[in-house]
């Protein structure tokens, strides 16, 4: 069963064996959609939770991810020829970003490396963002998310910053905005006003997908 | 009630009062913990009385035995003046003065001889024949001084805790708090005064020369804060402060860059003293390392927030690393688990830094951990977690999560090292010295830090761990005055670094989390 060999290979991190498994389940027979959601999606949710107990590390998920982006770029094409149910599943569009004053980069590429891993369209701001560049990418990608990240107390406090200036703009409405971040608390993000937080990478996409709909939580 | 002196060890003076619990006196300054809180009940608090008047036996002690000079001191009023030895096991109180400086006596700041007035940074001091000069860390938790005659000698040194712990453990936080709200600034700033003005007042200090990190010193000189606050990270000045403190002259350590702060300045003029070869590293580990790599003609900074792991140990969510387990060695293995001795002060609750290092050391050496982290043999697993035990007798382990956190503090130092090496061109085979400053390094097994990549690798001979550099170089800076009087040229020899603004930092930081020497 190359389906079941590819999710076994992928929570092992065997890349090679992944693409190959991938490669001859398509041969095979099995629509690109299946390979998705039935082996690979399965394999990346075992991987998120062998990172929450410890048991895989930082280094584990960005190879996981770089393994699942691999493999999406040979099932990208089968997808397109399937009518696929995951072009009916919403994929979310998120502007991503680490607020002003801070310039920590890990945390927040972590995210981004997840949600694409995910399938979600990643628009990644960089560091020291100030809100007029969150305001810009919202009017210039109209995305489904905004994602903040600050690892300082103090430049914390500009999340809030950039949400009134996005309803200053009129832009908040059709948004969702969550936040992260060593310096951001579940409370602390009801305060500024934010729809959701999330203590790392894993629950990040699960966040997201919560708020896109997509997951039943 | 009358004042009374309690000495503790061979040097260490503490002031107390006539009907004083020996336990709270000792506890409050950071010698002994009380588990039980005072209540005679744990029995871990027991000291010597070598000398001097306490109450008799309490029915806690009768019963647990220490009826002789060996007492608990939570049990024990303080009666007149003391001789006291801490419990054999019991950390050392910081010796702050432990110097292997030995700095050139050759400009001191201000003049032994003569006294009088003398005019320092543009203010007249009045220096009697008895100056005294009070020299002040002014750390985040601790707020350590010193009381020393011009010509360097130590005349009394001693901690107390922060009057700041209500606006936040860390400095960030305090930070914030700070910029929010002027009240809370004016308290933080009236607090940290009345402390350190107390202090001089009590030893008659007639000049106060203080260091602290850049939030800490501008704090105490009331400096725009807001740099700080957000990137690029400016300290309000980079000059040497001069200020009043009441009455008295206080002289703030100027700071570098950054977090680089006075603290940072004082650790590297000290480490100008050790007649260390060039090219050496200095690492002044805590909860913020401090790194510096100095050359013969430059001197290469940075700063990297390595957490609180090493300093208090790690816990989450769990009561296991509430202090304990200082020292740890695996000696063995049976039934396929690792076994540990170890020792412990106070009680065998919990597992402090640097007996963290020699565990996850040996676990990696014995192969139950592998180079990621993961913990791949020996261990049980609880609720969904795997722990090793270092004694299941006593439920003290180390969990997998517990890795996972000691991993990114050394990563955020390993990194900083690798980073400042590269930028400033030095490899590690080339270094000639490598100096581990801060009580942390103190305690720490040199050859386990180097296992699992803390610390450079290098020949064990040109390792030294000093302990608290900043009082050694505040005191530097009094004996050779061209240190604060002459301070931009060393300043402008210092490339700070910057870590999350380097090329490549996230790739060299992920590698560094693998437990592998550097």
């Amino acid at each position: 069963m190359a389906v079941e060999k590819a999710r076994i290979c992928l929570v092992n991190l065997e890349r090679n064996c992944v693409l190959e498994s991938v490669k001859a389940a398509i041969e095979s027979g099995v629509p690109a959609t299946e390979i998705v959601l039935g082996s690979l999606s399965k394999a990346m949710e075992e991987i998120g939770r062998l990172y929450e107990n410890g048991d895989y590390f930082i280094a584990e998920l960005i190879e996981a991810a770089s393994i699942f982006k691999e493999a999406m770029k040979i099932l990208e094409p089968r997808l397109k020829e399937e009518a696929s149910r995951l072009k009916t599943t919403r994929r979310a569009r998120i502007v991503i970003g680490t607020v002003k004053g801070d310039v920590h980069d890990i945390g927040k590429t972590l995210v981004a490396i997840m949600l694409q891993a995910a399938g979600h369209e990643v628009i990644d701001l960089g560091v020291d963002v100030p809100a007029e560049r969150f305001v810009e990418a919202v009017e210039k990608y109209h995305p489904d998310i905004v994602g903040m990240s600050a690892l300082l107390t103090t430049t914390a406090r500009y999340m809030k910053t950039v949400i009134e200036e996005l309803e200053r703009k009129g832009l908040r409405r059709s948004l969702k905005i969550i936040i992260g971040g060593a310096a951001t608390t579940l409370e602390f993000a009801r305060e500024i006003g934010a729809d959701g937080w999330a203590p790392n990478a894993i629950e990040a996409v699960k966040l997201v997908e919560s708020l896109m709909g997509i997951r039943d939580e | 009630m009358s004042e009374v002196k309690v000495l503790v060890g061979d040097r260490l003076v503490l002031t107390a009062r006539v009907g004083e619990n020996l336990g709270a006196l000792l506890a409050r300054h950071n010698l002994i913990s009380l588990p039980c809180g005072g209540g005679g009940i744990c029995g871990l608090c027991r000291v010597k009385i070598r000398e001097g008047p306490v109450t008799p036996p309490t029915k806690y002690e009768r019963l647990l035995g220490y009826t002789g000079s060996l007492r608990l001191a939570c049990q024990t009023t303080i009666l007149g003046d003391l001789r006291v030895e801490l419990s054999p096991g019991l950390p050392k109180p910081v010796k702050l003065s432990t110097l292997i400086v030995d700095p050139r006596r050759i400009n001191p700041l201000i003049s032994a001889q003569g006294g009088g007035v003398q005019e320092l940074f543009g203010h007249k001091i009045n220096v009697g024949e008895d100056a005294r000069i009070l020299l002040v860390d002014l750390g985040t938790t601790k707020i350590a001084y010193q009381v020393v005659t011009p010509g360097g000698d130590v005349l009394y040194e001693d901690s107390v805790f922060t009057p700041l712990s209500d606006f936040g453990l860390d400095i960030i936080s305090r930070l914030a708090r700070a910029l929010e709200d002027k009240r809370a600034r004016d308290e933080i700033y009236s607090r940290l005064r009345s402390v350190v003005y107390e202090i001089s007042a009590n030893h008659s200090t007639h000049l106060i020369l203080l260091a602290g990190n850049s939030v800490m010193e501008s704090f105490f000189f009331n400096l725009d804060l807001k740099g700080l606050a957000e990137y690029p990270f400016k300290p309000a000045t980079n000059e040497v402060v001069v200020d009043k403190v009441g009455d008295r002259l206080a002289i703030g350590a100027p700071m570098i860059a950054g977090f680089l702060g006075g603290d940072a300045y004082a650790d590297l003029i000290a480490s100008f003293q050790l007649n260390i070869d060039k090219p050496y590293l200095l690492i002044d580990l805590g909860t913020n390392t401090e790194i510096f790599l100095v050359k013969d003609e430059e001197v290469y900074a940075t700063t990297t927030p390595s957490g609180p792991a090493f300093e208090t140990g790690i816990s989450r969510g769990s009561t296991v690393f509430q202090g304990g387990v200082y020292r740890a060695r695996m000696t063995g293995v049976k039934d396929e688990k690792p076994v540990f001795q170890y020792s412990y002060f106070v009680a065998p609750t919990g597992i402090l830094g640097p007996a963290l290092i020699s565990i996850l050391a040996d676990l990696r050496r014995g192969g139950f951990i592998d180079e990621g982290g993961r913990i791949v043999r020996g261990y049980k697993t609880l609720n969904g977690m795997k722990i090793l035990y270092i004694d299941e007798s006593r439920d003290l382990y180390i969990s997998q999560v517990d890795v996972r956190n000691i991993q990114k503090a050394i990563a955020a130092v390993k990194s900083g090292v690798r980073i400042l090496m590269r930028e400033a061109g030095v490899s590690k085979d080339s270094l000639k010295g490598l100096i581990i400053a801060g009580n942390f390094g103190v305690n720490l097994d040199v050859e386990d830090a180097m296992t699992l990549g803390l610390i450079p690798s290098v020949e064990k001979d040109i390792v030294v761990a000093t302990g608290n550099l900043v009082l050694p170089g505040l005191r530097v800076a009094i004996l050779d005055r061209e240190y604060l009087l002459n301070s931009k040229t060393i300043l402008e020899e210092i490339k700070t670094v910057e870590l999350p603004k380097t090329p490549g930092y996230m790739d060299i930081w992920v590698d560094s989390l693998r437990l592998t020497p550097l």
